[in-house]
């Protein structure tokens, strides 16, 4: 912007100021010197000295009246802003310099206006953020009441864009978490009143297993005494056992040379019954070799038939002359049919012995079967008579064991019933600790209860 | 041998007027005193191109003697074979008959004719039977053997 500056008003009439006395001086040197060099004469050298300082007082007059209207130029604009400066002090945020010229006081004027402008739309909007503040601070406010006074966590902060937002979120979070662990409270309440509700139960059952152990130990006490009693008899049984065991291993060691000498028996039978077979086995092959002879008469006394047919035949031919041949013929004849029905009858006794000495045979080969049979079982019962004997030994020795330890047994029967008392005392003990801990645990139910009622005051949001 | 059976044979009596066998089939009664001969698994020698009737040649001590076949469709090889024959006449003329078993007498009164009509066979016209009346059981057809033989020769 093109104005007067101040500044330039106020060098130039300073410098106006300091020329003057150097014109002066520069003058009155120049004259001094024209003077001493003979060149002017001093009338005329006074006469330059009085113009000289009538101009000088001219300037000088000049110079006055410039430095008085620089000097209002300056304050009066100040004035201004002093003023300006007091209203604004008083709480006129209107108040402002509005000085219009072109030089600097006028830019500071102006400058001042929109600071105090800026300031003052500042200021005014600090009052309604404050405001603002003030009201979210109220809102939460109320919403930390509603919370305090209703217990209900499902309430919500309203959140609002300033800087109570965050608190707001804050608050909401910490309420939110809150009912969250408040729900996981309950729960574990819950969880912890029926666990304890079971403990109470357990322990109660406790109790009764721990009165019924008191008693059966009671019991096993007294059965122990008697326990010890039948030991001393049963000792004595044993020792009874041990004799009759050592008598039945020796009637198994007759047993078993008896049954040995029976399997031997039947070991004999058998091979006279296989033998005897072989036997009947061989006159049934005799009897088919007969049958074969047989079948060799037969053939003959077939020959011979037809031998006496051929001769009947020829005698026939021969006329009256062949009659006596005929008659030998017919005789011939009778003797091939009687030794043919001789051999049928050879032949179906024969078939008779075949058929009765096959029969036999098998007989024989199952009555070998039997007897194998027999023998096996005979040789499992040795076996067995045997492992009976050794058992036997074994259950003489055993018996003998059992004796001896049925005495220790009564012996430490008797500590046993000594330890049994201990442990009907410890019974006793732990059935009193078990009815305190039911006690206790009675107890922790009803705080479980109390803390689920405290818990359940609070209403908690949805999960 | 055959398994002839010794109850169905029987030499001849002094008796007998006939002898009775089965030719093809067919029971057939011979006169006694016709020379006959049974042979029990007799060795049939066959003869190449020979008649149809003829089923080889047999020897009967050291006589070749010729064997007919009366069946009706008479059995072809030419392989040895052993079959009962009946032997009919003396050799040289004698032949032999291939029969289904040994013959067996008919002794007087044992044996009747059969009757009704001839049976189909090609040795029908050497055969002789009773027209009506027959006795009941088997009847025999009575035959003559040089009929027989003509017969066997003309089918």
């Amino acid at each position: 912007m093109a104005h007067r500056s101040f500044a330039r008003q106020l060098r130039l009439g300073v410098t106006v100021l300091a020329a003057v006395p150097l014109a002066v001086a520069a003058i009155a040197a120049v004259l001094a010197w024209s003077i001493g060099r003979d060149a002017l004469d001093p009338g005329q050298a006074v006469r330059i000295v009085a113009v000289v300082l009538m101009l000088a007082a001219l300037l000088a007059l000049a110079g006055f009246a410039y430095g008085r209207r620089l000097a209002r130029a300056a304050s009066e604009p100040i004035e201004r802003i002093q003023s300006t400066l007091e209203a604004l002090a008083d709480g006129d945020l209107d108040a402002r310099v509005r000085w219009s010229g072109r030089d600097e006081f006028a830019g500071l004027a102006d400058a001042l206006d929109r600071l105090l402008d800026d300031r003052v739309a500042s200021l005014n909007r600090t009052v309604r953020d404050n405001e603002e503040l003030n009201n979210s601070v109220i809102e939460i406010m109320q919403a930390v009441g509603t919370i305090a006074a209703t217990k209900d966590l499902s309430v919500r902060v309203p959140v609002t864009e300033n800087v109570t937002g965050a608190i707001a979120d804050a608050l909401n979070l910490l309420t939110e978490e809150t009912g969250r662990m408040l729900r996981n409270v309950a729960a574990l309440s819950s969880d912890v009143a029926q666990a304890t509700f079971a403990v109470r139960g357990q322990s109660d059952l406790a109790i009764q297993a721990a009165a019924r152990e008191h008693r059966e130990v009671g019991m096993a006490a007294g059965e122990l005494a008697g326990a010890a009693q039948a030991l001393v008899t049963v000792a004595e049984r044993a020792r009874q056992a041990n004799e009759s065991a050592a008598r039945a291993a020796v009637e198994t060691r007759d047993a078993v040379s008896v049954v040995g000498a029976t399997v031997q028996g039947i070991v004999q039978s058998r091979e006279l019954i296989r033998e005897t077979g072989k036997q009947i086995k061989r006159l049934g092959e005799r009897s088919q070799e007969i049958g074969q002879v047989v079948g060799i008469i037969q053939a003959i006394a077939e020959r011979t038939g037809i031998l006496a047919l051929n001769a009947s035949m020829q005698a026939a031919s021969a006329g009256e002359a062949g009659r006596s041949f005929g008659v030998v013929a017919d005789e011939v004849k009778r003797l091939s049919e009687s030794a043919r029905e001789s051999a049928a009858r050879i032949a179906r006794l024969v078939n008779a012995i075949q058929t009765g000495t096959h029969e036999t045979v098998r007989a024989m080969n199952e009555a070998i079967t039997q007897v194998v049979e027999i023998s096996r079982m005979a040789d499992d019962a040795g076996q067995a008579m045997r492992r009976t004997q050794h058992e036997t030994e074994s259950l003489v020795a055993n018996v003998r064991e059992i004796a001896a330890t049925s005495e220790e047994q009564a012996k430490v029967s008797s500590a046993l019933q000594a330890r049994a008392d201990v442990i009907r005392e410890a019974s006793a003990e732990t059935t009193r600790q078990l009815r305190a801990q039911s006690i206790e645990t009675r107890r922790l139910v009803e705080y479980a209860r109390s803390l689920v009622d405290e818990v359940n005051v609070f209403k908690t949001p949805k999960p | 041998m055959t398994a002839a059976r010794i109850g169905e044979t029987g030499a001849g009596t002094p008796d007998a007027t006939r002898f009775g066998a089965r030719l093809a089939g067919v029971a057939v009664a011979m006169p006694a005193g016709t020379p006959l001969e049974f042979i029990v698994g007799a060795a049939v020698y066959p003869l190449p191109l020979a008649p149809a009737r003829v089923a080889g040649l047999m020897q009967l001590r050291g006589q070749p003697l010729v064997v007919l076949d009366a069946s009706p469709t008479p059995a072809v090889g030419n392989a040895l074979c052993r079959r009962d024959v009946l032997v009919v006449g003396k050799p040289p003329q004698a032949a032999a008959l291939l029969v289904d078993g040994p013959p067996q007498a008919l002794p007087e009164g044992g044996w009747h004719l059969a009757d009704g009509a001839l049976p189909d066979c090609a040795f029908a016209s050497a055969l002789r039977s009773v027209p009506t009346d027959a006795p009941a059981g088997e009847g025999w057809f009575e035959v003559d053997p040089e009929r027989l033989f003509e017969a066997l020769a003309r089918s």
